[in-house]
């Protein structure tokens, strides 16, 4: 097994780490926050610009397929992006937007969206799945939550779709919503789920910010009586179980590299109090009670960290990832709520003030922990593919 | 009462007029003697009622600080004169002092403190700054720790002051945090304090510090917060009928059988107080014990609840009017104030086990 990274993915990392330090400072990345118990209406923060800066850096096209306006590095290559965004706590629609791309590739029925790609690959176009009512919602089986699509009259062959989706990650910014919908006619339960691309603009629907703990980007959204038609049909109700298992553990596989980031910034930040913090007149970080903590997270973020390329080599490859993909989800999800917790413990009161860097690591970690299934329904779904 | 004025973010959750209305009648400072205001009874009354408050879910903090600190601090220490003037008033739920011991250099290692109080013929001058303390936007006094010689060990020469939060030269700035209540960063720039105002010995602070904070140390309220947790997220796993699968029931029990040993644990440092022979070393391990299991169970709320436990009660749709999400926020820092978790293991393992460097 071979887990070391080309000269690309080094290049890459290198840039996009530059970009960062550049671009996306501390300072700046707190003034995108909004505060703590802001408002459903509140104004959506999130820079376009520095979007389409990362974007010509090449974040998403390294991943996509030639075809498809890519670079063709695969998974692996969206991992060491996903961990750099992670590293920066930059939140942005990078991993929804390539799982739908990934669906749309998929040959599932998407096709008509195919030119729909570069524009991807530019930044120039974003998508969100919406796929949970509550926020205990399995991801992994989107029959069992999919919303209810009734025929419009008339032989028109277009349905009218109704309901709420809520968590929905980056909803008020992009541009596209990925949605379910059970066939009101279709046939048994396993196949009568199909996966629409519906513009957010579109008439009868309704975005609202949703407050959360890591302040981010979570929209409820309404469906009032939405029209969709075979313009819209991303993947076909035969093809969806497939086609979305696969796109949610390549998705998951980005997720957790973006965790494993988010864990090792939030592990630097700390080594350096540590060293720096004198407490008894020695650095914290020369007690064992604090260095050994410290040492076991490096090692288990770095277990997490090459699982992460083996697993994203091994999909580009053709395997079949979905377990080791829920599993790495569910041990990243932990690892980036424990590191984060303990790097509040180790900076004291400082790490609680607004201020500080730590408490917005343990903030964002809760939430990016729980976005492509909480840990919990994981485990059990890694359990049920074991 | 509760309503969105007083959970407006930022707003802080202390009720002034419930205080008041408790200090009315005599429930603030129960077990002080009846001449100084209180109710004369035992700390185990004493806990039975805070246990009541803190269910009823009213805001313990100016009470914790003010009563159960200060005022056992000023029992412990205090003149009579001190007692006489300071006590009642604080009983009453009228006075309110917060505790000014931590500094930017001095947290855990208390004995680094940095404060310094100057004889200047008639009274002291204080010069120095103190970090994250709670209510002090509240209080007309704090109870300051500050060097008054440079000592033999930096364990001596510390003093203790009650200072006047409203005199000339004191600055109190907020200095906000994730948590509901805001920290404050007090800055005493020459400040005049009497020498009325010293309590108990010149330069011999440090031992009086470390009795009154293993008294603080019950761990009551924590316990009384882990269970409101818990319960919650129990009521909800029943409501929603997770509690019949078994693996949730089997970690929702696992985590109420560790509530309920805290539970045991502060009861026994309650009556050891009752005989007046308090076990430092059982004092830190209830503090340490009571507070650890907060992580857990903010984490199994997120496990359980999914995405639902991120949200804030400002959402309007958050589960528990946001419970979880505040408590994930109120957490970190249990672990870390009125001695952290490092600290408290220290003792154990220090005094309790024997295992020193």
């Amino acid at each position: 097994m071979d887990v070391r990274l080309g000269d690309e993915m080094r290049l890459l990392r290198s840039v996009l780490a530059r970009f960062f330090a550049q671009s996306w400072s501390p300072e700046t990345a707190r003034r995108a926050e909004p505060p703590m118990g802001a408002q459903a209406e509140a104004p959506v923060l999130f820079d376009g610009e520095l979007w389409l800066a990362f974007a010509r850096l090449g974040a998403l096209e390294a991943g996509l397929p030639v075809e498809a306006g890519g670079a063709g590095l695969g998974l692996t290559a969206a991992t060491v992006v996903a961990e750099e965004a992670g590293r920066a706590l930059y939140q942005s629609p990078l991993n929804e937007t390539l799982m739908v791309a990934d669906l749309i590739l998929s040959g599932g029925g998407g096709r008509r969206f195919e030119p729909l790609l570069a524009e991807i690959a530019g930044g120039r176009l974003t998508a969100t799945p919406a796929l949970r009512l509550r926020g205990d919602d399995r991801l992994d089986y989107p029959e069992e939550t999919a919303l209810k699509g009734l025929v419009e009259g008339g032989g028109s062959g277009r349905l009218r779709v109704g309901g709420t989706r809520r968590f929905v990650s980056l909803g008020r910014v992009v541009d596209y919503l990925a949605i379910a919908v059970r066939l009101p006619d279709a046939g048994p339960a396993s196949a009568s789920v199909a996966l629409y691309l519906i513009d957010r603009r579109r008439a009868g629907l309704e975005v609202r910010r949703q407050d959360d703990v890591g302040r981010g980007e979570l929209a409820s959204v309404v469906l009032r009586e939405v029209a969709v038609s075979e313009d819209d049909l991303l993947v076909r109700p035969d093809e969806t179980e497939r086609a979305y298992a696969e796109a949610l553990a390549r998705a998951r596989v980005r997720q957790a590299a973006y965790l494993v980031g988010l864990s090792r910034q939030a592990l630097d930040l700390t080594v350096k109090y540590a060293k720096e913090r004198e407490q008894f007149g020695r650095a914290i970080g020369s007690f064992q009670s604090i260095a050994f903590r410290l040492a076991a997270m490096a090692a288990r973020i770095q277990a997490a960290r090459l699982l992460a390329w083996n697993l994203a080599w091994r999909s580009d490859r053709g395997e079949d990832i979905r377990r080791p993909a829920a599993g790495l989800a569910a041990m990243t999800g932990e690892l980036a709520r424990e590191v984060t917790a303990e790097s509040l413990q180790i900076h004291g009161s400082f790490g609680l003030t607004e201020e500080a860097e730590p408490q917005r690591f343990y903030r964002r970690a809760a939430v990016e922990a729980m976005l492509w299934g909480t840990p919990a329904e994981l485990k059990e779904e890694a359990g049920r593919l074991l | 009462m509760a309503g969105l004025e007083r959970s407006a973010p930022r707003r802080e959750p202390h009720l002034p007029e419930v205080y008041r209305w408790l200090g009315e009648r005599g429930w603030l400072a129960v077990s002080w003697p009846v001449e100084y205001g209180g109710g004369g009874r035992s700390p185990v009354e004493t806990a039975i009622l805070s246990e009541e408050m803190a269910r009823a879910g009213i805001p313990d903090t100016v009470h914790v600080n003010t009563i159960q600190i200060v005022g056992l601090f000023l029992l412990l220490a205090g003149t009579e004169e001190q007692k006489a003037r300071f006590l009642p008033p604080m009983a009453r739920g009228e006075l309110v002092v917060s505790v000014l011991y931590t500094e930017p250099n001095a947290g855990s290692d208390l004995g680094a403190l940095q404060t310094r109080a100057m004889f200047d013929g008639d009274g002291y001058l204080l010069y120095g700054s103190k970090i994250y303390s709670l209510t002090t936007q509240l209080a007309q006094y704090g109870l300051v720790a500050a060097r008054t010689r440079g000592g033999q060990s930096r364990y001596d020469g510390i003093t203790l002051f009650l200072a006047p939060l409203d005199a000339r030269g004191v600055d109190v700035r907020p200095l906000w945090n994730i948590t509901d209540e805001r920290f404050n960063e007090v800055v005493f720039d020459g400040v005049w304090v009497d020498p009325k105002n010293v309590v108990g010995d010149l330069h011999d602070g440090w031992e009086l510090i470390n009795t009154a904070l293993s008294i603080e140390r019950t761990g009551l309220d924590y316990y009384v917060k882990m269970r409101r947790w818990l319960d919650t997220l129990i009521g909800r796993a029943r409501n929603t009928g997770r509690l019949s699968d078994p693996l949730v029931g089997g970690r929702l029990a696992a985590l109420d059988t560790e509530v309920e040993a805290g539970r045991a644990m502060v009861w026994n440092i309650i009556s050891q107080l009752e005989r007046d022979e308090l076990d430092n070393v059982e004092a830190a391990m209830a503090k340490w014990y009571t507070t650890e299991v907060g992580r857990h169970i903010v984490r199994a709320a997120q496990d359980l609840e999914g995405l639902e436990a991120v949200l804030s009660r400002w959402d309007g749709e958050a589960p528990a009017d946001g419970l979880f999400e505040a408590a994930f926020r109120e957490a970190p820092g249990l672990t870390i104030s009125a001695g952290t978790s490092e600290i408290m293991l220290y003792l154990i393992a220090a005094a309790g086990l024997g295992l020193r460097e």
